[in-house]
């Protein structure tokens, strides 16, 4: 967003006090809900910040009459979003098609390889389960860059994948078979770490 | 393989790829035909399906780090002198 210098009015005394309550007050709440969408807590805190110097700025065009907090949640999500769409065209882009994932399951004939096939058994304990969510937390932190972001965005506020593919400049197939692709390697280290127990 | 897609026989691992696709946009009627029939001669695909369907709840809820009393009293100060800064630059 950019801003001609001359439009900057001078923050007045009032401002910093109200953004200092605010920061007081919400910023437990907002560097949580940043460190579950971000690997790194760096990260996270550098974009809670960013976020308050936004809304700092911001200040005159917020009325006051709505709720701030939801406010400040809207900025945080927009640079998460921002974030993962800059993480994703910095990454390498990797061809789709001839995946090392699809050669862990798969045999040469297309099929599961059968011996690596877990079933999830009592799927309603496993969302709740802890230590289950704990791996997998950790498995989506190995995906590479790319699939991280397509992941993040896709889930970030449950977007539509139209929406996600038109902020990407993606196709409608490569992006689904991203998401499959992500899938797949979050299969794969699940059943490495999960179903047979190897720590991660 | 070729002869098998025409033979309306899917493979494993494009049936797995349509029980994506179809996470994202309807399938054709070939497709969604073809991937009845597959479910219902293949259990692990069968089984697959809900396993996709297990990881988007994980992960429409899934909250990366789950570090429920992360200090932010160091962050709240560094945002606090970064605003002051910007405060009397003006």
């Amino acid at each position: 967003m950019k801003t001609n210098p001359q439009e900057i009015k001078t923050p007045s005394k009032q401002q910093l006090v109200d953004v200092t309550l605010w920061v007081k007050s919400y910023t437990k709440p907002l560097l949580h809900f940043a460190m579950g969408k971000l690997a790194s807590k760096e990260t996270a805190e550098d974009l809670v910040q960013a976020t308050f110097e936004t809304a700092f700025a911001a200040y005159d065009k917020y009325s006051g009459t709505g709720n701030v907090k939801a406010w400040l949640f809207t900025i945080l999500r927009n640079k998460i979003a921002d974030f993962y769409r800059l993480q994703f065209r910095q990454a390498a882009t990797i061809p789709v098609s001839g995946l090392p994932e699809e050669d862990y399951f798969f045999n040469e004939e297309g099929h599961w390889k059968t011996d690596d096939f877990h079933h999830y058994s009592d799927e309603k304990h496993l969302l709740d389960d802890h230590e289950f969510n704990e791996i997998l937390s950790k498995c989506i932190k190995t995906l590479p860059p790319n699939l991280m972001a397509v992941i993040q965005l896709k889930f970030l506020e449950d977007k539509k994948s139209k929406e996600v593919v038109k902020e990407l400049g993606l196709s409608p197939t490569n992006f689904w078979q991203l998401m499959h692709r992500a899938k797949l390697q979050l299969r794969k280290c699940l059943s490495i770490h999960w179903f047979n127990e190897s720590p991660l | 393989m070729k002869n098998a897609k025409k033979n309306w026989l899917l493979t494993c691992d494009s049936a797995a790829r349509l029980i994506e696709k179809r996470n994202h946009e309807t399938l054709g009627y070939i497709e969604s035909l073809k991937l009845f029939w597959h479910k219902r001669v293949c259990h692990l695909c069968e089984t697959y399906q809900k396993q996709s369907d297990l990881l988007n709840k994980h992960l429409r809820k899934n909250a990366l780090n789950t570090t429920q009393d992360a200090d932010s009293s160091a962050l709240e100060k560094r945002i606090l002198e970064g605003l002051e800064k910007v405060q009397k630059k003006n």
